[in-house]
């Protein structure tokens, strides 16, 4: 790669032209964008030091808001999967009518403000809503709970798991189908065996980036939720909270225990992604 | 197993991909299904595997009606152009799945598959590759798994689906060699979906030559070559010159059949060489004609090529000749 730099050895050369001009761009850019502004972040976590970090995010109301943020995020991309893959599927496999507007809808999320998508689940879903009323007679409440957050976060993850299994399910094609089934095996079989495994990194893919998408999400989940301490806070709004009270090293420490748990989720999401790849590749 | 299709007909939208075909194919025989790209041979081997519903007509195997079974119980192997393996799965385990999708009872028990798995791939040559995944193969030998695939269930038929067309030159002739031995070996029925006329007549008993959706013509590739039925069939299978069209009839030679003469002989054809092309031990001439009809192409060895030039003036005369009716749009 640093074929100008190592002197001695003969200059290796590219058949794309840029290397080192792209690769300068993407460092520089990773750095101003991402790298620069979550070393800052650390940076002004670092100065409550060590026992003040660890006194800051040790309270059981930060542990509750974590939790509530990680598990609800966890719920919804967990939900998405069977949703995500049912409409990638009808939207590759069938030609039906309206086609075109269902793959267009399914980009709302991505362009609807997120408060405007709050507001609106709030309103559908509250007590009195259209949909909370025969809801809560059915015994279900869902604004200003837990399921509430689970709701809203269904909404903002859903694209993601249906972009990423799009393009798979268009390339997969229907030979192995029908090789599946000429061997016999039921359209079960078929499915389980053969269409759901070569979907599995599509659908980890899918899984990873609405997690990630919907762990930090705020805009939508505040007005449904109610933020109520210890029930439905998440942890954006605690920062948010602790930024209203000036206290920034409080809020920064908050968003590094979030930072380090999505990372290492993150992580762990692409090795399993690599060595599911792996075996597909040569 | 015997195959018999009856009168079948399939229509995509406004296509008609086979009108009103009939086909028998005898016990144990290899059977080629040539034409151009969109003449209906694909769409009649997906019918005959149950892939296609055709719209009218019957299938049947070895005298019992399947138009309406399921692919997976009309006891038939198929073979995809593009192997369609199951990436996920190793070559071990996607020459196992037929043995391990079956149910119950039926389902051989996990030594038992094994067995028959290694034996398969030792027939393929590909033994050494079980542990192996198909992205790890060339295409050639990712064949070959397919077709290990497909003759583990036990099929009574064996249908490919123009099993070479994604292949380069010379393993496609190896390929080739190799499906007529093991064909030769298990005496299964097989038909193979081609476009290509030196593989049907090179390695099929039968030939079936397929046109716009119907059968063309049907023979042993002899026949097919020597006699073709119609002016399709006789310029599929090979280079045809026009000697001369006159009240619907189109007389032709095979360019093998033509012989250069350097002095006028009664009935000859005068002309000009405008190219000599050497291929190995054959010499292709093309001959401009004198009349203004075209041009003809004469091949005949190189060692008979007597030092003719380009620009010579030669006279052409045929060994054997076929008058055909003149079909238009042919």
């Amino acid at each position: 790669m640093t074929s100008r730099l190592s002197s001695g050895r003969p200059a290796r050369r590219h058949i794309l032209p840029g290397l080192n001009l792209t690769l300068g761009y993407t460092l520089l850019y990773l750095s101003v964008i991402v790298l620069i502004p979550l070393a800052a972040l650390v940076l002004k976590a670092a100065g409550l030091g060590l026992d003040g970090f660890w006194a800051a995010i040790n309270t059981p109301r930060v542990w509750s808001a974590l939790r509530v943020s990680f598990l609800t995020a966890l719920a919804a991309s967990l939900v998405n999967l069977p949703i995500g893959l049912v409409i990638a599927w009808t939207l590759t496999r069938y030609r039906v009518p309206g086609r075109r507007l269902v793959d267009a809808l399914i980009d709302l999320p991505f362009a609807l403000p997120t408060a405007v998508a709050g507001i609106t689940l709030t309103t559908l879903l509250s007590p009195n809503g259209w949909l909370g009323a025969p809801l809560l007679e059915a015994g279900l409440r869902v604004a200003y709970t837990p399921l509430g957050i689970i709701v809203a976060l269904i909404f903002i993850g859903l694209p993601f798991v249906v972009r990423s299994l799009q393009p798979v399910l268009e390339d997969l094609g229907y030979e192995p189908e029908e090789a599946a089934l000429s061997l016999g095996a039921t359209p079960s079989q078929t499915f389980a065996r053969v269409i759901l495994p070569a979907l599995y990194p599509a659908l980890l893919s899918g899984f990873t980036l609405a997690l990630a998408r919907t762990i930090g999400e705020y805009g939508s989940v505040v007005f449904i939720s109610g933020n109520l301490p210890f029930k439905t806070e998440i942890a954006p709004l605690l920062i948010v909270g602790k930024l209203e009270q000036y206290d920034y090293a409080g809020a920064a420490a908050v968003a590094v225990a979030m930072l380090v748990i999505s990372v290492t989720l993150l992580l762990a999401a692409n090795s399993a992604q690599a060595r599911l790849g792996r075996r597909g590749q040569a | 197993m015997s195959i018999q299709v009856q009168q079948v007909s399939k229509q995509f939208g406004t296509f008609a991909a086979l009108h009103d075909v009939t086909l028998d194919v005898p016990d144990g025989q290899l059977v080629a299904l040539l034409g151009p790209s969109g003449s209906g041979k694909t769409t009649l081997l997906r019918v005959i595997a149950g892939l296609e519903t055709p719209d009218a007509g019957r299938v049947l195997l070895g005298g019992q009606d399947i138009t309406h079974a399921g692919p997976g119980e009309r006891g038939i192997g198929f073979v995809f152009q593009h192997y369609a393996l199951f990436k996920h799965l190793s070559v071990f385990e996607n020459v196992a799945f037929g043995l391990k999708v079956k149910r119950g009872g039926q389902r051989p028990a996990p030594a038992i598959i094994r067995d028959k798995v290694m034996r398969l791939l030792e027939l393929v040559q590909l033994d050494w590759a079980a542990a192996r995944y198909p992205a790890q193969l060339s295409g050639g030998q990712r064949q070959r798994v397919a077709l290990a695939r497909a003759l583990a269930v036990e099929p009574q038929v064996l249908l490919l689906d123009e099993p070479f067309g994604a292949l380069d030159a010379s393993v496609r002739q190896e390929l080739r060699d190799w499906l007529r031995r093991l064909h030769d070996e298990i005496h299964l029925t097989s038909i193979f979906v081609t476009h290509d006329q030196a593989e049907a007549l090179e390695i099929a008993d039968r030939i079936v030559v397929f046109n716009a959706g119907q059968i063309e013509q049907e023979g042993t590739p002899e026949e097919v070559y020597d006699q073709p039925a119609t002016l399709f069939a006789y310029r599929f299978l090979g280079k045809a010159n026009v000697l001369a069209q006159a009240d619907g009839q189109v007389t032709l030679a095979r360019p093998h059949d033509l012989h250069l003469h350097l002095t006028s002989v009664a009935g000859g054809i005068p002309g000009q060489i405008t190219r000599i092309h050497v291929v190995g031990p054959e010499a292709r001439v093309d001959v401009a004609r004198s009349d203004g009809l075209g041009s003809l192409e004469v091949h005949v060895p190189k060692t008979q090529l007597g030092g003719v030039q380009v620009g010579q003036t030669v006279f052409l005369s045929a060994e054997r000749q076929v008058v055909l009716p003149d079909k238009a749009g042919t």
